[in-house]
């Protein structure tokens, strides 16, 4: 009855190996087999060596955050009849194929009745269409998307979207600055795509700059969380944020910067129409007013003092502000239409 | 068969399934008490597959909301693990691909359903001497000469204590497939292993000789 057991042919049975794995327990037929077998004895210091070395390393998952998941599952299923209209799976689409195919029926009987149907709003949400949003100089008004979702969009900027999201991400491109308060959909991830990068979002509120000094794109996180990728590199770059972080991209050589901690209060300044000066130089002041209020500031006199100034203005006209730092710094202005034009004292 | 050994586990996957039920009669009590058993083993099979841990947190919320919800239309599995495990894995598959169609990264996940890299090593804090750790280097090199099939198997039968059949369920492949995948596993382990040690006692004798 004796038994030649080959290494080959015990490591292919799931019995023995799962004998070995348990510590060889007396209680199991291949502990008989092992008694009866030399041959088995003999291979027994190989194959243990093998079963042993594989012990799979853990990932240390924090009982913090395994608790911080927890609540958030608990805090959507009592959040969850707020979706209850938003269809949830790919497999709901057949769903919208029924009704896309009603849609269609429903033109082609009225065409059939000869009634003139000039622009129906059902047709045109079928083909995807692109919702553009441009601002000219002082112009930052607050967007709401279809998903609810805020857009508070800085002066000279632009938005590109579909008009209806997809079924599996909310995509939306931009250019120059915004503010976006992303409502929550953890089957949508938002998505905005700027300058090379693409920030994946799914409820939160982050800024946006592409205008950021440097040819960089500066993302900053206000709550929630964030990833910021390269939206075109194969598995390029990624940085996640917390909350009151920021990084910068270097759109020239694809870099990102560290991840700093941000100053939210002068990032966001401009969404609460804040002006904010901190021993700002002449030049930063002009600049900054020149972007804010689309106005070119000149310089008359050819020798200007230099200064640094430090102030807040709030929902101020550009008078009020170049009067106020005027009086302190010494210098007189003139405005016609578009072009400040500055004098010394 | 230990008469004891056995009755464990029976006892074990009917209190399992009692806390299943309890759950899908709408009780978050045993929801949570689900999660509290599973999560950990969750986020580590979900670590394998990639370290984004936004994927990672996603999927496992995903998973837990999706249940709650769809309570009242899924049955009691054999196997909770299993079928939390199947789960997650599906979820991934999701979003990795639906990553790749956005960012054009992971490129290679388009084509391959089933084989997604995967990815473990070897716990090396609990070696001891040097020897050992210089056999655990091996181990890791042996490691990364398996295919990712072979690799997953492996850390479901190592890790998460399951059983082929668990195993196929998880992984939606054929018995044999998975069978076959252990086997070749284990064996391109065990020739390394063995060519190593064979080396040393040649020396041995070479020296005594």
């Amino acid at each position: 009855m004796k038994q030649e057991y080959k290494i080959d042919e015990l490591l292919s049975d799931e019995t023995f190996i799962d004998w070995m794995r348990k510590g060889r327990p007396v209680d199991n037929h291949w502990h008989q087999v092992y008694l009866e077998n030399e041959s088995l004895q003999q291979s027994m210091p190989d194959i243990e060596k093998l079963i042993q070395s594989i012990v799979i390393r853990n990932e240390r998952i924090t009982s913090d955050r395994k608790q911080r998941i927890k609540e958030s599952i608990n805090r959507k299923i009592e959040q969850k009849p707020v979706y209850v209209y938003v269809p949830e799976y790919p497999r709901y689409s057949v769903l919208r194929n029924i009704a896309a195919a009603a849609i269609i029926f429903f033109v082609f009987y009225l065409g059939y009745q000869k009634i003139n149907l000039e622009q129906s709003p059902e047709v045109t949400e079928i083909v995807p269409e692109y919702i553009v949003r441009t601002t000219g100089p002082r112009e930052r008004p607050v967007i709401k998307l279809s998903d609810g979702t805020k857009v508070t969009l800085n002066a000279h900027s632009q938005i590109r979207h579909e008009k209806s999201f997809s079924d599996t991400a909310r995509v939306i491109e931009l250019e120059g600055e915004a503010f976006f308060e992303v409502s929550r959909n953890i089957h949508k991830p938002f998505i905005v795509i700027s300058n090379g990068i693409a920030t994946k979002a799914l409820g939160t509120s982050f800024n946006i700059n592409t205008r950021s000094p440097g040819s960089s794109v500066n993302v900053t996180l206000v709550t929630g969380m964030v990833e910021v990728s390269c939206s075109a590199a194969d598995h390029g770059p990624k940085v996640l944020l917390t909350p009151a972080q920021q990084v910068d991209f270097n759109t020239e050589n694809g870099q990102f910067s560290k991840v700093k901690n941000a100053d939210l209060a002068k990032v966001l300044a401009w969404k609460d129409n804040l002006i904010q000066f901190n021993k700002a130089s002449r030049d930063e002041v002009f600049a900054y007013l020149s972007e804010w209020y689309g106005v070119s500031i000149v310089q008359k006199n050819t020798n200007v003092m230099r200064w640094e100034y430090t102030g807040k203005f709030q929902n101020e006209t550009l008078i009020n502000i170049l009067n106020s730092i005027g009086y302190v710094k010494g210098f007189q202005f003139e405005l016609n239409n578009d072009t400040v034009i500055i004098y010394d004292n | 068969m230990g008469s004891s050994n056995a009755f464990k586990v029976i006892y074990s996957k009917s209190r399992e399934q009692d806390i299943w039920q309890d759950f899908q009669a709408g009780d978050k009590d045993a929801f949570n008490k689900i999660y509290d058993v599973y999560a950990e083993i969750l986020m580590n099979y979900a670590y394998k597959f990639t370290f984004d841990t936004l994927v990672i947190e996603d999927s496992v919320q995903e998973l837990f909301i999706d249940l709650w919800e769809h309570r009242s239309k899924i049955s009691v599995p054999d196997s909770v693990k299993a079928y939390l495990l199947k789960s997650l894995r599906n979820k991934i598959i999701q979003k990795l691909q639906k990553q790749s169609r956005q960012n054009s990264l992971l490129n290679h996940l388009k084509d391959s359903k089933q084989f997604l890299p995967f990815s473990f090593s070897i716990e090396t804090e609990l070696i001891k001497n040097e020897t050992e750790k210089s056999t655990i280097d091996k181990v890791e090199q042996l490691l990364a000469n398996l295919s990712d099939l072979q690799r997953e198997v492996i850390y479901h039968k190592f890790y998460n204590d399951l059983s082929q059949a668990e195993i196929s369920q998880i992984m939606n492949l054929p018995r044999k497939t998975i069978y076959n995948a252990m086997a070749k596993g284990l064996l391109k382990m065990k020739a390394l292993l063995i060519e190593k040690m064979a080396m040393i006692s040649l020396f041995c004798c070479f020296c005594l000789g």
